[in-house]
């Protein structure tokens, strides 16, 4: 092989060397890097142009993702204090109310809405926003009815026998 | 090396275009030689094409083949969406592989405001631009 071919030879896999350095920093939502375009015209010019272009629109789609992730966290946060606000006027209301069967009533709707809050709490304070831990959910749902019916000095203790690592989406967290 | 559009005298010239308005009522846009086109480069581009207007819209024939970049938000511009444009439709010319992959990647992920089409032929584009002339 001459000195020209194999000078030719480095200078191709040093360029795919770059391309391919490019491409795993892309892979890793690195988009800082870009490929050099020298303006040849050639292949490696087109092939290195090509994914730069490529970073630029995996980038923007990256972002407005990151955009839609933090409008549904500010959703969840937003109806976990809407519920908050039912949950509170719900329990002035029942200040007011002397039979104790409507009170019953009351404060059942009054959990039922406190546990609907948490799942949207849940929902925006963890990372996968799409599901939540059922044992979690359980954990925090009956420490928080504890806090609100307890006398103090109670000492009621819960003990959980559920499988971990169960994930479930919003629409069955709710009913259950 | 591959050619280019022959570019008369009064051709304006911008930092990446020479662009001007031919007898046949088909404007002409030609990129400088290693063109590195971002937004300022396009907006001033689309400014001259539009000092062009005069009481009809017209066809544009964009020759791309000295093209070195185009800026994503320059795709954005020349994709004529949301803004005001006195081209009819526009054609582009790519030969080498850079300015192939360019033009696709352009017209592909791009939905243009008007009709767009990617040629390698200089009259084959001018063929087809005829139709769009008011």
């Amino acid at each position: 092989m001459s000195p020209s071919s194999n000078n030719t030879r480095d200078i191709n896999n040093a360029k795919v060397n770059e391309i391919l350095e490019v491409i795993l920093a892309y892979a890793r939502l690195d988009f800082t890097k870009k490929t050099e375009v020298i303006g040849d015209g050639g292949v490696f010019d087109a092939i290195g142009a090509g994914v730069n272009m490529l970073g630029e629109e995996l980038e923007s789609s990256t972002m407005s993702l990151k955009e839609k992730e933090y409008l549904i966290k500010e959703i969840h946060h937003r109806v976990k204090n809407n519920l908050q606000i039912v949950s509170s006027l719900l329990t002035l209301q029942s200040e007011n109310i002397k039979d104790e069967y409507f009170l019953e009533l009351m404060r059942a709707t009054r959990f039922r809405i406190t546990s609907m809050a948490l799942v949207h709490e849940m929902m925006y304070s963890t990372a996968d926003l799409a599901r939540i831990e059922f044992s979690e959910y359980i954990k925090k749902l009956s420490k928080t009815i504890l806090k609100s019916l307890s006398s103090p000095g109670s000492k009621i203790r819960f003990k959980y026998d559920i499988t971990p690592g169960r994930l479930f989406d919003i629409d069955r967290m709710i009913p259950l | 090396m591959t050619t280019t559009l022959n570019r008369p005298s009064h051709a304006k010239e911008s930092t990446c275009f020479y662009t001007w308005m031919g007898d046949d009522g088909i404007c002409r846009t030609v990129t400088k030689l290693r063109a590195e086109i971002d937004l300022a480069g396009a907006i001033e581009n689309s400014n001259v094409v539009k000092s062009l207007f005069v009481t009809k819209k017209f066809p544009l024939l964009v020759d791309a083949r000295h093209l070195k970049s185009l800026s994503k938000e320059a795709r954005k511009h020349f994709s004529v969406n949301d803004r005001d444009t006195k081209i009819t439709c526009f054609a582009l010319i790519v030969k080498s592989p850079l300015s192939r992959i360019i033009g696709n990647f352009f017209i592909s992920l791009n939905t243009t405001g008007v009709p767009a089409r990617l040629f390698d032929s200089e009259q084959e584009a001018i063929n087809w631009l005829k139709q769009y002339i008011q």
